[in-house]
């Protein structure tokens, strides 16, 4: 619950900043065309299947300015979830069936999606705040390692990945920009095993990006 | 255009590089060597109606080397005596095949099968294993429950049939089973412990069983 708390108050601080920066000389620098990498770390929403966040992750981008404060463009993203679980008895409603056993839990995610971003017109020189989306498909692996034993779900699902953030101004009219965001993936990728029907996490991004103006 | 083209290639670049290598190999040194211990138990069963067991000193065997069918030895024994002691516990009483118990307990292990899943209960029809007549009938296993279970090295398995509805229901009804399952190595007492400990989470993870 703390994530959306989390990410609701980004949203806030973003508008608020955009805001605070249409005061004088509103406009927006970012280059017509830019492509970024960054680092994602991602953190499980909502789920029985697993908890410890995703420290390996990554996501690669384009964006095209089609307005002045608007852009196009895609992604794909990364991220690697990993945990071991220790002993547990595992009991149907009834206590009728149950499976004691320690296992491993993975589950990989390679969401790919067309984004749109607006970006807000401000007079700060170091931060140019964003609002966007990501719409695609998204395939995902879960793995569940236990004794010699291994179940794997493999499947596409449909995801979307609201997104706030800034690109960072390295100096006037420079081509190079750094970017930071946080975003939510929410997705419908199932895993019937575990009885789950879709898979989310929250996202924080670092990255660094060139365009061409 | 050139540029898209540039920025097509990268996507693509990647992809193959999150197919080919970015997967990570689980650390397999964090997971313990006990037995997977999975239990099904007829919740239909009122088990405070059954007093009485049955469980044979022979436990099936079943192994690569077609020879095999039965074991009786001090291992087999160990895990025999396992299964007395967690039904002492419940409140069962054993008694001999002979005095007409109103349970009892087939156990068999199997070793190093080719078999990748088990469906239904055939491996009672296997020679040597446990099949009805052992019990004085040939009348058909029945499972209130539908599995498939995977068996690749060592498994344990036992089954409690119902004996005292046996003739009225003109069947062996398994009113409980547990197929404990994994890895087993050489030294055969570590094995045989494996049972053991198997043994007795079946137990304890079976509520149901519980006679009061």
């Amino acid at each position: 619950m703390y994530r959306y708390l989390v990410f609701g108050l980004l949203i806030g601080l973003t508008i608020s900043i955009a805001g605070k920066g249409q005061d004088t000389h509103p406009s927006v620098s970012m280059p017509k065309d830019f492509t970024s990498f960054s680092w994602e770390v991602a953190f499980p929403a909502d789920n029985k299947y697993l908890t410890e966040p995703s420290l390996s992750g990554w996501k690669l981008e384009y964006r095209r300015m089609i307005k002045q404060n608007l852009s196009l463009g895609v992604a794909v993203s990364w991220n690697a979830f990993d945990e071991t679980l220790p002993t547990k008895t595992y009991s149907s409603p009834g206590g009728s069936r149950a499976v004691t056993t320690d296992m491993i839990r993975q589950v990989y995610t390679v969401p790919i999606t067309l984004i749109t971003h607006y970006y807000f017109n401000t007079s700060m020189k170091l931060l140019q705040p964003f609002l966007g989306i990501g719409l695609g498909g998204q395939y995902a692996e879960n793995n569940t390692y236990f004794n010699i034993y291994q179940l794997t779900e493999n499947n596409w699902g449909f995801v979307a990945r609201p997104e706030v953030g800034a690109a960072i101004h390295f100096g006037q009219n420079s081509p190079v920009k750094g970017l930071i965001s946080a975003g939510y993936n929410w997705s419908t990728n199932k895993n019937e095993g575990f009885d789950i029907d879709n898979w989310s996490h929250v996202t924080l991004n670092v990255g660094i990006g060139v365009g061409s103006f | 255009m050139f540029h898209m083209k540039r920025i097509l290639f990268s996507f693509s670049l990647v992809i193959v590089i999150v197919q080919a290598g970015c997967l990570k190999s689980p650390d397999f040194e964090e997971l313990s060597t006990n037995f997977v211990v999975i239990t099904n138990t007829d919740s239909s069963k009122n088990f405070s109606n059954f007093k009485t067991y049955y469980i044979s000193d022979t436990v099936a065997y079943h192994s690569d080397v077609v020879t095999d069918s039965i074991l009786n030895n001090a291992s087999s024994k160990q895990l025999v005596e396992a299964v007395k002691q967690n039904m002492n516990a419940l409140g069962y009483t054993f008694i001999s095949k002979g005095a007409k118990p109103d349970l009892g307990i087939n156990l068999g292990v199997l070793k190093n099968t080719s078999i990748s899943v088990i469906y239904g209960g055939w491996w009672d029809y296997w020679y040597g294993w446990w099949d009805p007549w052992y019990w004085g009938a040939y009348y058909p296993y029945y499972y209130p429950w539908a599995y498939a279970y995977s068996i690749t090295t060592g498994t344990v398995i036992a089954t409690m049939v119902d004996l005292k509805d046996a003739s009225a229901e003109q069947q062996f009804r398994v009113v409980w089973m547990s197929v404990m399952s994994g890895a087993v190595g050489d030294n055969v007492n570590t094995n045989v412990q494996r049972g053991v400990d198997a043994i007795n989470q079946s137990f304890k993870q079976s509520p149901l069983l519980q006679h009061k």
